[in-house]
């Protein structure tokens, strides 16, 4: 039957088109690059840190590696991502200590990052960012827990999906970054953005048990490499802060207690009422921004000092 | 739904399979699906607007009958009238209205007596412009006593609804395609496999070549004042590239897939910027529209059968209409006038019908004479797209002003050079396929079959690579 032929022609050409994927899907994932700040950590190899500092916009925007560093005569990296979850920082992290080492990690910690999963940008896990990585048995894991089993069956199987998904993201060409190695990672921002204190007003108030649950597993990769872990707490502008986000501080205090944690926030080192400071309500700008690197740095002393 | 689009990808097998191996043994069956998947299709932007679209095809349907049974001609008139009055109507408000209105405004305000009426905030219709066409035509040839009204409701809904050609045509005329509907019809393999390679060469031309061409443009005309004369000469050709690959890779998806289903539209393309002068051009470019203007306007109007002066009259009208039916904007009124006045001296000069044949016909390349009057068309063609894709009448000209500067003769700023290859791509395949109907339907005889398959190959993984997944671009021609 002509339509039977015609339908068998079809499936044969896709079959071509599926078999020809996988060495184009190979060529990419080691030629083709993302444009943007993953990737650059992706590509950082055999260095020795005194510290790493991770999270989110909040840890990438806010504090200036290279003002702890003069300081606290220490050599840091800024590992924070923006729009991060600890999901994501747990993905960087385990990647970055492949071939790395550090000797403490300064993880920001506060209401924000226990409820990623209502983050602003409405997701906790970029995982286009990682694409690379998915091939990777150790980090199919958290693929799977964190995106469509739909998708992840997809991208397993047929490996060129994600890549052709997520066109966009990818470039043959090489990107500079000479700017994230000038600043060890740091990506103090001086956007004008306006203030909306209403934004902010519903959230903070729970606690997710992923977040927390891959927080757990950064401190356990910590534990288990030797590696000291630090809370740390950036700014927040003083009329953001939530009555409900005692909840969040309490976890942190308890949590810090438990596992012997020290637990650094700006409130005491730094003036959050003053709105010259911010971007946004939950962000620094560059001005506030090297102000609270130099004051945390001052907290970090005896904890950084050689 | 978008033909570029995840949901189309999934639908068209759907109803391939429902359409051939479900309902294949009944006719109507058959085409009461090709109407709900229409609907359907339709329906995915904004469902509200099948109202409209079955209030035409009720309304041009009952005329049609209506006509059928009458005789006397005042009677007659006044149906056709009916039915003209209700499709421009409904045209008119939702594509028009704010034009009159603000152009009202302005003109009363100017001589010093402003007026208190307001522009509303309509949405337009996605395709409207192109069902209300194809409905009209069908009265008119009814009226004209060329065709026979319809008594199957279904067929008739399914002419004016088919889904692969809705939204941006070709604009369909009833004697084509109205009797493939009362047809028993057979699949064809040959058929439907040169409908697949339609539909491949279709989408690279819109993804890959037009909406490469969209962001460079787009950025280009968003900010024209900061660039340099070369550069926006590059922008102006670009958007040549990027309304062909758009409009054509449209029409060429619509044709392609309408064979997948059995049935043959009118081509709307047959390798326009191969034209040797502007008649050519216009007499491949958006054939089943320019044709349309000629019937049912030009024709009536008088045509060539006129004196000269009603002649140029006539030129002017069918193409500053035609300008206007792109959209609500001087800026296309503009375009159309342009356009007529390129077309004037050949018409003075009794040139306008000089080149009915495919350039170079039989040979593999252009003599240097033909290519340079390839050139020179394109070139005046290119001019007249700024107006068409200008915001306004003065960045228009403000554009072309810009270009016509020191600045034309540096290097351009923007250099799209992996966009030039695939434009190359574009441009030779259809240059040797400028025989045919589309860029691969001969393509097996100057290729075989390991090249060819590579070549299928390399335009599927280019079109996978270059569409975006996560906000697919509409196609140009649906806002008109």
């Amino acid at each position: 039957m002509a339509i039977k032929k015609f339908i068998i022609r079809f499936f044969v050409f896709l079959l071509l088109v599926v078999a020809i994927s996988y060495p184009i899907s190979f060529y990419i994932s080691t030629h083709f690059h993302t444009f943007n700040k993953q990737s650059w950590i992706l590509k950082l190899e055999n260095n020795t840190y005194d510290y790493a500092i991770i999270g989110s916009s909040r840890a990438t925007n806010m504090i200036d590696v290279n003002i702890i560093d003069s300081i606290c005569n220490s050599e840091g990296i800024n590992l924070g991502t923006s729009g991060s979850s600890y999901v994501e920082n747990y993905l960087i992290l385990n990647h970055f200590l492949e071939t790395n080492t550090i000797r403490k990690l300064l993880l920001n910690i506060d209401e924000f990052s226990l409820n990623a999963g209502e983050s602003v940008r409405g997701y906790s896990f970029h995982y286009y960012e990682f694409l690379p990585l998915f091939s990777k048995v150790q980090y199919k894991k958290i693929y799977k827990d964190n995106m469509p089993k739909w998708k992840y069956y997809l991208w397993d199987i047929l490996p060129i999906s994600k890549y052709i998904e997520y066109n966009n993201n990818f470039n043959l060409s090489s990107q500079d970054y000479g700017l994230l190695n000038q600043n060890k990672g740091s990506e103090l921002r001086n956007d004008k953005l306006e203030m909306n204190e209403l934004a902010y007003k519903k959230r903070h108030t729970i606690i997710n048990t992923k977040d927390v649950k891959y927080l757990n597993l950064i401190l356990k990769l910590c534990s288990d490499k030797k590696i000291e872990v630090i809370f740390i707490t950036t700014p927040i502008f003083s009329k953001t802060k939530q009555e409900n986000s005692n909840n969040a501080h309490q976890y942190i205090d308890s949590l810090a207690k438990s596992q012997h944690i020290s637990w650094y926030t700006f409130n005491d080192v730094f003036d959050y009422t003053n709105k010259i400071y911010f971007k946004n309500e939950t962000h620094t700008n560059i001005e506030g921004s090297k102000l609270y690197s130099k004051a945390l740095a001052t907290q970090l002393i005896p904890q950084l000092k050689k | 739904m978008t033909f570029n689009s995840i949901d189309f990808a999934l639908f068209l097998p759907i109803i391939f399979a429902l359409y051939w191996f479900v309902f294949n043994k009944n006719l109507s069956l058959q085409n009461m699906l090709i109407v709900v998947s229409s609907y359907v299709f339709y329906g995915w932007w904004d469902y509200r607007f099948l109202i409209l679209i079955f209030f035409s095809t009720l309304v041009d349907f009952s005329i049609g009958l209506a006509l059928t049974n009458t005789e006397k001609t005042k009677n007659r008139k006044i149906l056709l009238w009916t039915s003209l009055a209700i499709n421009l109507c409904l045209l008119g408000f939702f594509k028009y209205y704010n034009f009159f209105i603000d152009n009202f405004i302005t003109a009363f305000s100017f001589i010093g007596h402003p007026i208190g009426a307001q522009s509303l905030n309509i949405i337009l219709p996605v395709g409207i412009s192109f069902y209300t066409f194809q409905t009209m035509s069908y009265t008119i040839d009814i009226y004209k006593r060329k065709i026979e009204a319809t008594k199957d409701p279904i067929a008739f809904a399914a002419f004016v609804s088919f889904f692969p050609q809705l939204v941006a045509g070709p604009i369909e005329r009833a004697s084509n395609l109205l009797p493939q509907f009362y047809k028993f019809r057979k699949f064809e393999s040959s058929k439907a496999v040169d409908g697949l390679r339609q539909i491949l060469w279709g989408l690279f031309k819109k993804v890959v070549v037009a909406d490469t061409c969209a962001g460079y443009v787009n950025s280009i005309f968003a900010d024209y004042t900061h660039h340099t004369g070369s550069t926006l000469i590059v922008g102006a050709v670009l958007f040549s590239f990027q309304i062909y690959g758009d409009f054509s890779g449209y029409s060429d998806i619509a044709i392609g897939t309408s064979r997948l289903f059995g049935f043959n539209l009118k081509q709307n393309f047959a390798f326009p910027y191969f034209s040797r002068d502007i008649a050519e051009f216009w007499r491949r470019w958006h054939i089943s529209l320019s044709t349309w203007f000629r019937d049912y306007v030009y024709f009536p109007l008088g045509g060539s059968r006129v004196g000269k002066w009603l002649n140029i009259r006539n030129i002017f009208i069918i193409f500053i209409v035609s300008g206007f039916w792109h959209g609500a904007n001087w800026t296309f009124i503009i375009w159309g006038a342009i356009n007529a006045i390129y077309f004037l001296p050949l018409l003075l000069n009794n040139k306008n019908r000089k080149h009915l044949e495919v350039s170079s016909q039989g040979k593999f390349l252009p003599s240097l004479r033909e290519f340079m009057m390839m050139l020179v068309t394109f070139g005046f063609v290119v001019l007249a797209w700024v107006f068409f894709r200008s915001a306004n009448i003065y960045h228009a000209f403000h554009y072309l002003n810009l270009l016509f500067s020191k600045s034309l003769f540096t290097i351009p700023t923007i250099r799209p050079s992996i966009l030039l290859i695939f434009i190359g791509v574009m441009m030779a395949t259809e240059w040797f396929a400028r025989e045919g109907k589309h860029g691969l339907e001969n393509i097996h005889i100057y290729l075989s079959i390991f090249p060819r398959y590579l070549f299928y190959l390399f335009l599927t993984f280019c079109i996978l690579f270059y569409q975006n997944f996560h906000g697919a671009k509409d196609f140009i021609y649906f806002q008109f």
